[in-house]
């Protein structure tokens, strides 16, 4: 009769040990996010730096030019990802502040600002070669945008359910000279995050 | 006897096995309490002291989402931007309960991974985020956060020609995401992206049609976004609490609110979403199916198991029988419904939009039918471009709601029409020191020996932490409530008229410093 009862006890164990460690093994965890990342950003800017550098718009210039005074101007997100403001100024100021773009500027005669709101921001720090007053600067000639825009796709996999996210993730850039309102200057990256799960679970 | 010892095992196991779920905490109680009474610094407060620092707690991110809620409420943006960061990080993973479902079969809500909410919590939490960014002025992180509150849901399809139930994927009928998406694309001149948002609302709810043709005109150049009431409470509720019913704390009505600019009172616009609609729809809700399965199994196993314990002369028969029961009863007890829940969920949105003048304006908000329910927002400015601004009205009518008028110099709105001492010291101003300020402090009467230094050491020795000026953001209770932080809530806030715009007891400083400086004046 004990020895019954044992069997039953450890047929009974074994069942809740199995139900436990199914719950935790039964199906392989899917997560992920299509979140823009800090790769990305040093990516993007990496891409954008090559192209600015690459472009006709320095190669017939030099330190006797007409100077450029290119404003950083707004880094906007047209994407369906919220970035947080310093990952779309991460992009900026990883291109105009790279120390191969900076040489490249000083031998090119070309200056950047900050946008008078970002100035005004600093106007405690004196900055080398700056003013204390935060608008006594040259006028802007040109001005430095970037874009952020996204595609996004979701996939249905076996099942028929759409469990699948992928984000082609589309970064550009442009100068435009503010007289003409030319774009004198415009270079692209793209890139796709994909990742698996339901945002719900 | 010995089937009286079986019986007595079982109604003992049964005893122990319910009510294992979490429910609503004590501070839960008092920041409800808070939220009802418009005083959302407090609720704010409580919501930072007592989140959990564990992040394998299940409550870890609705704790987060509640810092959110309260400390948007209160207006309070460098909380609330904090907290809106981690809720979008967290909420964006996808699938991080994927493959739970068997172990939550077993288990509970416990085996989940981390507890995200109920789906409309979560979209509520993106509309929340949503509404951050709004007030930050960031159009394009507005409309992704928006976007973010239309995922996808599950509802059990009839499957055709059979009375099987199957799990479809539907779109989203979450009003507020398709409104605030809307909003943000019209702000960045995404057109087709705006007429696509906008079809997606009035085809959810056709009573929008009016605040959608606002919309995409743009002429306007002011949002409000607009939340009353207390989410719906989260019961266990039918056999064994397996099924997790939402009971409406505020209940829902169609009354619309009204913006009032500077005396003129505009048309009513009507409620956005209803959470307590929402609550009780099955989509926007979780396993509930899986929780009655449970029950309904366990049930079955539990009265098999007795009846073959209980009639059996055959004492294998008989562990087996208790075996089974035992196994019922585990079954029950973990299919009771988990009742944790976000507490700063509203019941109902409103999105109102006004066209106000150059400079600062007095809105009010009321909504109708409601006299408690109503504001008046002094500081409303508008310098050329679009504002967003969010008021979550008290249920309860306070008197500094019809206030209307600024009674505190603060860091968000800058000096009153006259040179004020701070307010520790006799005076109207609640604003961080600094060298200008203190040119004013000293046109007040301050003593010329005074510096910026001593006014900090002033603040140390009152046990006031001043927002911008210590580590981190002040987790209290503003000093003009009696409290230990200073901080400038935003103007449009009901936290910025709770604060600035009702009187508040005359401060009795206790610290060397402040005694000495009052000495000095008198």
């Amino acid at each position: 009769m004990r020895a019954r009862a044992r069997d039953i006890l450890r047929v009974g164990a074994v069942c809740v040990l199995a139900g436990a460690l199914a719950g935790g093994c039964a199906t392989k965890q899917r997560t992920g996010s299509t979140r823009f990342t800090v790769s990305d950003v040093e990516f993007s800017a990496g891409e954008l730096r090559r192209e600015l550098l690459a472009a006709e718009l320095l190669a017939g210039r030099s330190r006797d030019s007409q100077p450029f005074v290119i404003m950083a101007g707004d880094a906007v997100n047209l994407s369906s990802e919220r970035l947080p403001e310093a990952d779309r100024w991460g992009v900026v100021s990883m291109i105009l502040y790279d120390p191969e773009v900076r040489a490249a500027f000083e031998a090119t005669n070309v200056f950047v600002h900050l946008t008078p709101e970002k100035r005004m921001l600093f106007r405690r720090y004196v900055l080398p070669g700056s003013s204390a007053d935060p608008y006594d600067l040259p006028a802007d000639t040109h001005l430095f945008n970037v874009a952020f825009r996204s595609i996004q796709r979701a996939a249905a996999v076996a099942g028929g359910v759409a469990d699948a996210r992928k984000d082609v993730f589309v970064v550009d850039a442009q100068i435009t000279d503010l007289a003409t309102g030319r774009v004198v200057w415009s270079g692209e990256t793209s890139f796709a995050r994909q990742a698996r799960g339901l945002l719900l679970d | 006897m010995r089937r009286w010892v079986v019986m007595l095992v079982l109604v003992g196991a049964a005893a122990l096995g319910v009510g294992c779920a979490g429910g609503v905490r004590p501070s839960d109680d008092a920041i409800l309490r808070a939220m009802h009474n418009g005083d959302y610094g407090v609720a704010r407060s409580i919501a930072m002291r007592e989140k959990t620092r564990k992040i394998s707690d299940k409550r870890y991110l609705l704790d987060r989402q509640l810092v959110l809620w309260t400390a948007l409420a209160e207006g309070d943006m460098p909380a609330a931007n904090g907290a809106a960061d981690y809720t979008y990080d967290q909420l964006r993973v996808q699938g991080v309960n994927a493959g739970t479902d068997f172990g939550r079969f077993f288990l509970g809500d416990q085996a989940v991974r981390v507890w995200k909410g109920e789906p409309f919590e979560q979209a509520a939490a993106f509309a929340a985020v949503a509404t951050v960014d709004g007030v930050n002025g960031d159009w394009g992180n507005m409309r992704a956060s928006a976007l973010g509150a239309t995922f996808q849901l599950r509802e059990l399809a009839e499957v055709e020609g059979t009375a099987e139930n199957e799990v479809e994927f539907i779109a989203s009928d979450f009003e507020p995401g398709h409104a605030l998406a809307a909003l943000g694309e019209r702000r960045l001149g995404l057109r087709a992206e705006m007429e696509e948002s906008l079809r997606a609302l009035v085809a959810i709810s056709p009573g929008l049609g009016g605040l959608a043709a606002r919309i995409r005109t743009g002429s306007d150049n002011a949002a409000f976004i607009i939340d009353y009431g207390l989410g719906p409470e989260k019961v266990a509720a039918g056999e064994d609490g397996s099924v997790a019913a939402f009971e409406p704390r505020t209940p829902s009505d169609s009354a619309g609110v009204v913006v009032s600019v500077n005396g003129r009172t505009g048309g009513a616009f009507p409620v956005l979403t209803d959470y307590n609609r929402l609550a009780s729809d099955l989509k926007w809700t979780s396993l509930e199916e899986q929780r009655r399965a449970k029950s309904a199994i366990g049930t079955g196993l539990v009265y098999g198991g007795i009846g073959v314990a209980a009639l059996s002369d055959d004492s294998g028969a008989q562990l087996a029988g208790l075996g089974a029961a035992l196994a019922g009863l585990a079954l029950k007890a973990t299919s009771r419904a988990d009742t944790r829940q976000c507490v700063g969920v509203p019941q109902r949105t409103y999105l109102a939009l006004a066209t106000l003048p150059q400079g600062v304006s007095l809105v009010s908000i009321g909504i109708e039918g409601r006299p408690g329910a109503r504001v008046e927002l002094p500081a409303i400015e508008i310098d050329g471009g679009f504002r967003v601004f969010y008021v979550r009205l008290p249920v309860r009518g306070q008197a500094w709601g019809a206030g209307g008028r600024v009674l505190y110099a603060n860091d968000a709105t800058g000096a009153l029409d006259r040179p004020e001492l701070p307010w520790v010291l006799g005076g109207r101003c609640v604003r961080s020191p600094s060298q200008d300020l203190l040119r004013e402090y000293r046109a007040a009467g301050l003593p010329e020996w005074v510096t910026v230094g001593d006014l900090r050491i002033m603040y140390e020795e009152e046990g006031v932490a001043i927002s911008g000026w210590s580590a981190g953001v002040p987790n209290g209770v503003h000093v003009l409530e009696g409290g230990d932080a200073m901080y400038a809530p935003v103007p449009g806030s009901v936290g910025f008229v709770r604060l600035f715009c009702g009187e508040h007891p005359v401060y009795v400083a206790r610290g060397e410093m402040a005694i000495r400086i009052q000495n000095d004046m008198r």
